[in-house]
């Protein structure tokens, strides 16, 4: 299990502190790494780019997705996730301040596992933040590795 | 006959007969046959059983003479006085009896003894010395020579051989007194002689060959027993039923013996014979069938005999009988034969017969000759009727108790009848038309009573009934007939149908006449040239205004009516008709009626000439026309008028009559076309004058005859001053007959008009370009309305995050580092950050209001806010607040946008109750005004309705911030959705005494509001 991380992708740095600390707070003592943009998010899961011949996992657990990234957007890089065969079964959970529900109905379709609202307060961002962390660690089990 | 009708002696003499002669022949034979065989079997019973008794007898006698010689010799022996006086010496004695037992074989015993029965001597020293005074020979003996029955041999058994049966020997005993030459019985001699000796004797007797077949015998002793016999039989007393007559004396019979079966039985006693008897009985017996079998044998034959004869008889009789009953059939069947119609066939009758059947024969002949006469003189008396009553000319029919019986040739032609068979039966009602049915009952009582009181009975009319259905008038009378009781009535019905037709249609046609005349207000006239017969018709009066029934008498009178000035010359005009000169008359002249009004009548008459050109008839009519005059009068007027207005209006109408290949048109369409105005209407001008349009309005015209509808176009045309015009032309297809005969139409000058639609044309282009542009606008400022709101909301959303979240985790991680002061601070950051969030949201929500799509549910009000209180329940628990939601309160609009509504008002009510210990939320529907509210009610603290126009306006709060925390959006966001919704809404409330806001909204099932980003603007 400690072998599991998480790929945080996230534009707004003050959000990604919240997130790491309110993941920090609920022991989730995992591997974090975090980009932010939604090219970065694609460089790094292919190893591409910038990301060529990073090391670390070669795929995370799951990842969170933010949806309002620049360069390309967290639709867009999901796509691009379900359209390749390596990441094809990568679990997804779209994190987004986005109420729409077009926004909503998009990412279900293009293919994420989870789409989660970051709550407004930040006593309840930091509990939805942890929980998911909790759940994607432990509750959850990753597709088996081909 | 058939065969079964020939046997059977109900139908047939001949059967009876034989049946009866017969019977009694075969019942004689039968009797006869049972007679005598009885008495046959009586007499071979009688017979044969007489033989056995002789039988038996002989035997009975043979045996006790046997007996008696057997005694003879022992009395010999008794009567030696040597014996008796004792004298001799045993020895000797013994020697002498030993002597006379040699003599005989069957001896067995010879002994005498003493007086006191005691043994002297005995054959073979047997029991000599005993006292054998007990036994009966001595008893007896001593008295006189007996002779003793069947017995076992007893004392001597051992000294005598066995019975052949092996068992002890029987013996029978004889015995004589012994008595010496005082008299004195000194003793008793006494022998037993062995029984099988007798019965050897008796078999001796009675063998097979002498005795008649199936016979034999037995032998009963003195007690009864059989001594001889059949060895189941022996030692036993008989038992046979019956016997015991035979032993008084009776005839022999034929009994059942215990074996079963029966014998013809006899019976014989010895004791007819003198001297001492055995007491012997002999019975002897044959088989049943072969004592009678002979006899039977007989009988039957004699029974076969007699029932031979008996059959004999009846064929013999049977043929007799025929031969009487013959005679009688063929009589019998040449009845049949009558009666069924047939001639008879009489059998020819010998002339010497003179019997009973000759008689009825010639009888019949007579009877069947007369019958024929009387017969053929009915017939033709029918006949002769017959050719009366048919041949009649008026229709006559018969009927009794209401069923019509007999009718006629006539009468059944018209009832349609094609035979008799058709009405007879029918019921007299059926044949008359329903409607008068009723009357039918009333007129046969009218006729009884007549006919009761010898009056003539009248005739009557009435209607009929065919048989087809048809209906046809009638004249009848009818008579009442009785016939042997029954009601019967003879009717002569004559056709009147078409005679009352006649006078029907002329009635009608008079009636009519007169109608039309006062119909039509016309007055006729007929006068025959030279006489003074003139036939006015009455409405001449109303034609001249006098009252009914009056006429101007005379000449004077009537051409006094007349007009001056018309006077003249009227009266020359028929005066001229009236002598020939011409053949017809139509005029016109004025009359003054009866009060003086002036009408004017149009006259129109007519000569009718005779073969030599001579008047010989006036006829005329007279009708008023003064309304026809005034409407002329009138039309011309208007025609003026017309023209006056088609030339203002510039509309001029044509008609072309498509068969003629004509045209007319009016006075205007020359001034339209520039034609001068005296041109000749044509379709050659009409051409001419549209030009190029000619093929065009042509085209549309031919279309409209097809589709036979109206048509109605524009065109523009070409004047010769080279003035272009626009005609609208609009025509309508005449049709007769099916056949398009006309076109008719206006046709109306609109350049005028035209040129106006132009410019307004235009203009509109204009303006709908300026509404596009102005939508698009607007459109492009909402969408970018929208994106600002969307953007505001995220972008100002994510750094509020961040400060209160890093004032948390300042808080939450250095807390204990702080101090109050700064933890203070902190806490004033979180919560301006949490504020500011709630007014994003507010405005968020508030701009949203505005724009987006409104949908159209069903939404249930109730629902939301129970949700909603529930919501506020969870976030404070601790508040009691008394809840009233009328429940499914349904209304039509946006779900989301409702909600909110209706969280807002229930939240402000929640709020601003918070100070109220028995708060008290309503929500409920009422209506006002033909409309329905939806009202939500608290008893909060209210507020100062001088204030109240603020209330709805964003930001604007009636209430200190320290009072009740808010934000003041939320009721600008309430109205702007209710508006949208095309709803109202208002506020009522008095400061502490709580408040309502009421709203309406469409119910259920309405249409929404058109958004702002729909395509025409809102004003």
């Amino acid at each position: 299990m400690s072998d599991r991380s998480i790929l945080l992708v996230e534009d707004n740095p003050q959000d990604e502190m919240l997130a790491l600390r309110a993941l920090r707070k609920a022991n989730v003592a995992n591997r974090i790494d975090v980009v932010r943009d939604g090219q970065q998010a694609v460089d790094y899961l292919f190893c591409e780019g910038e990301f060529s011949g990073r090391d670390g996992p070669l795929l995370p657990t799951v990842v969170l997705l933010d949806i309002g990234l620049p360069r390309l957007t967290g639709l867009e890089v999901l796509a691009r996730l379900r359209s390749d065969a390596r990441t094809r079964l990568l679990p997804v959970v779209v994190l987004t301040s986005s109420d729409e529900d077009a926004d909503r109905l998009a990412s279900y379709e293009i293919g994420a596992n989870s789409f989660v609202r970051k709550p407004l307060a930040f006593a309840e961002f930091a509990q939805t933040v942890a929980g998911l962390g909790v759940y994607w660690m432990a509750t959850n089990e990753p597709p088996p590795a081909r | 006959m058939s065969l079964l009708a020939s046997i059977d002696p109900r139908r047939s003499l001949r059967a009876r007969f034989a049946g009866i002669l017969g019977g009694c022949g075969l019942a004689f034979a039968l009797s006869g046959a049972l007679l005598v065989g009885g008495y046959e079997r009586d007499q071979v019973q009688q017979g044969l059983g007489q033989g056995l008794r002789r039988e038996a007898e002989l035997l009975g006698r043979t045996l006790s003479i046997t007996l008696q010689d057997q005694l003879l010799l022992v009395r010999q022996l008794a009567s030696l006085p040597v014996l008796a006086s004792g004298l001799m010496p045993a020895g000797e004695t013994r020697l002498l009896l030993e002597q006379r037992r040699g003599q005989q074989p069957a001896l067995m015993w010879l002994a005498v003894t003493d007086a006191k029965g005691r043994v002297r001597v005995a054959t073979g020293s047997l029991l000599e010395g005993q006292d054998l005074s007990a036994e009966p020979w001595f008893t007896e003996g001593l008295k006189q020579p007996w002779i003793g029955e069947r017995r076992p041999a007893g004392r001597l058994a051992p000294h005598v051989p066995l019975a052949r049966d092996g068992q002890m020997a029987q013996l029978i005993d004889l015995a004589a007194p012994l008595v010496d030459y005082q008299g004195r019985t000194v003793g008793v001699v006494v022998a037993r002689l062995a029984w099988s000796w007798l019965d050897e004797l008796h078999s001796a007797l009675h063998a097979e060959g002498h005795r008649s077949p199936g016979t034999d015998s037995l032998v009963l002793d003195r007690l009864g027993l059989v001594s001889i016999g059949p060895a189941g039989l022996l030692g036993r007393p008989l038992a046979v039923p019956g016997l015991r007559r035979l032993l008084d004396g009776d005839a022999p019979a034929v009994l059942t013996w215990p074996d079963g079966q029966r014998y013809l039985t006899a019976l014989a006693r010895d004791d007819g014979l003198p001297g001492p008897s055995a007491g012997l009985k002999v019975v002897v017996r044959q088989r049943d069938e072969d004592a009678f079998g002979q006899a039977r044998q007989l009988g039957r034959q004699l029974m076969a005999g007699g029932v031979a004869a008996a059959l004999v008889f009846m064929a013999l009789s049977i043929w007799l009988a025929g031969r009487i009953a013959r005679p009688v059939k063929a009589l019998s069947d040449a009845a049949e034969r009558m009666a069924r119609g047939q001639p008879p066939r009489f059998a020819p009758v010998p002339a010497q017969r003179r019997d009973e059947v000759a008689g009825l024969a010639a009888a019949m002949r007579t009877l069947h000759d007369e019958l024929q006469q009387r017969l053929a003189e009915q017939q033709r008396s029918t006949l002769r009727f017959q050719a009366l009553f048919e041949g009649a000319p008026v229709a006559i029919y018969l009927s009794v108790d209401g069923q019509l019986v007999l009718a006629n040739t006539a009468c059944l032609q018209l009832f349609g009848a094609a035979d008799l068979a058709e009405l007879r039966g029918k019921r007299t009602t059926d044949l008359i038309h329903p409607e008068e049915r009723a009357l039918l009952e009333r007129r046969i009582q009218r006729m009884r009573e007549l006919q009761a009181l010898n009056q003539p009975i009248p005739m009557v009319e009435q209607r009929i009934l065919r048989l087809d259905g048809g209906v046809r008038d009638v004249e009848l009378t009818a008579l009442p007939l009785d016939l042997d009781g029954a009601h019967g009535t003879h009717v002569a019905l004559r056709d009147i149908t078409d005679r009352k037709r006649t006078a029907q249609a002329l009635a009608e046609s008079e009636d009519r006449l007169q109608l039309v005349l006062r119909g039509t207000g016309a007055a006729v006239w007929d006068w025959v040239a030279g006489s003074q017969s003139l036939y006015l018709s009455p409405t001449w009066s109303a034609l001249l205004g006098l009252a009914e029934g009056h006429l101007p008498a005379g000449r004077d009178q009537w051409t006094a009516r007349l007009h001056a000035d018309d006077r003249d010359r009227v009266v020359a005009e028929l005066e001229d008709l009236a002598a020939g000169h011409t053949d017809r008359l139509q005029t016109e002249f004025r009359v003054y009626s009866e009060v003086g009004v002036e009408r004017s009548l149009l006259v129109r008459a007519f000569l009718v000439r005779d073969a030599a050109g001579q008047p010989l008839r006036m006829m005329g009519s007279a009708s008023d026309i003064s309304e026809i005059r005034e409407a002329r009068r009138l039309l011309q007027q208007r025609e003026a008028l017309l023209q006056q207005t088609s030339r203002m209006a510039k509309v001029g109408g044509w008609s072309v009559d498509l068969v003629a290949q004509t045209a007319e048109w009016t006075e205007e369409i020359n001034r339209m076309y520039e034609l001068p105005s005296d041109t000749r209407p044509s379709l050659a001008v009409m051409a001419q004058s549209l030009g190029a349009t000619w093929p065009q309005l042509w085209g549309t015209a031919q279309q409209a005859i097809d589709a036979a509808s109206p048509y109605d176009i524009e065109t523009s045309v070409a004047m010769p001053s080279g003035q272009i015009k626009w005609l609208r032309v609009q025509g309508t297809p005449v049709f007769e007959g099916g056949r398009a005969v006309r076109l008719e139409g206006t046709t109306q000058d609109v350049t005028d008009r035209h040129q106006a639609e132009d410019a307004v044309r235009v203009l509109n282009a204009e303006l709908e370009a300026r509404v596009l542009a102005r939508t698009a606008q607007l459109r492009a400022a909402n969408a970018e309305l929208d994106a600002f709101a969307y953007a505001v909301s995220h972008d100002l959303r994510a750094p509020l995050r961040a400060m209160s979240g890093f004032s948390q985790a300042l808080l939450e991680d250095c807390g204990p580092q702080l101090d109050s002061e700064a933890r203070l601070y902190l806490d004033q950051i979180i919560q301006a950050s949490s504020r500011m969030g709630g007014l994003i949201d507010g405005l968020l929500t508030l701009s949203r209001s505005t724009r987006g799509e409104l949908r159209s549910d069903e939404v249930n009000l109730s629902a939301l806010a129970l949700r909603a209180l529930a919501d506020l329940r969870a976030a404070d628990p601790q508040r009691e607040v008394q809840v009233d939601i009328e429940p499914d309160l349904m209304v039509s609009g946006d779900g989301r946008m409702l909600d909110a509504v209706v969280r807002n008002l229930i939240g402000n009510a929640w709020k601003y109750t918070g100070r109220q210990p028995q708060a008290h939320i309503t929500l409920a529907s009422v209506q006002r005004e033909g409309q329905r509210w939806i009202e939500v009610r608290d008893n909060g603290a209210g507020f100062d309705m001088a204030h109240a126009g603020r209330l709805f306006k964003a930001f604007a709060r009636l209430h200190r911030q320290d009072e009740f925390a808010g934000i003041g959006i939320g009721l600008a966001t309430v109205q702007r959705i209710v508006q949208r919704h095309g709803g109202s809404i208002e506020a009522e409330s008095q400061p502490g005494q709580g408040a309502v806001f009421r709203f309406t909204l469409p119910g259920p099932g309405a249409q929404p509001v058109p958004a702002l980003t729909d395509e025409r603007s809102s004003p």
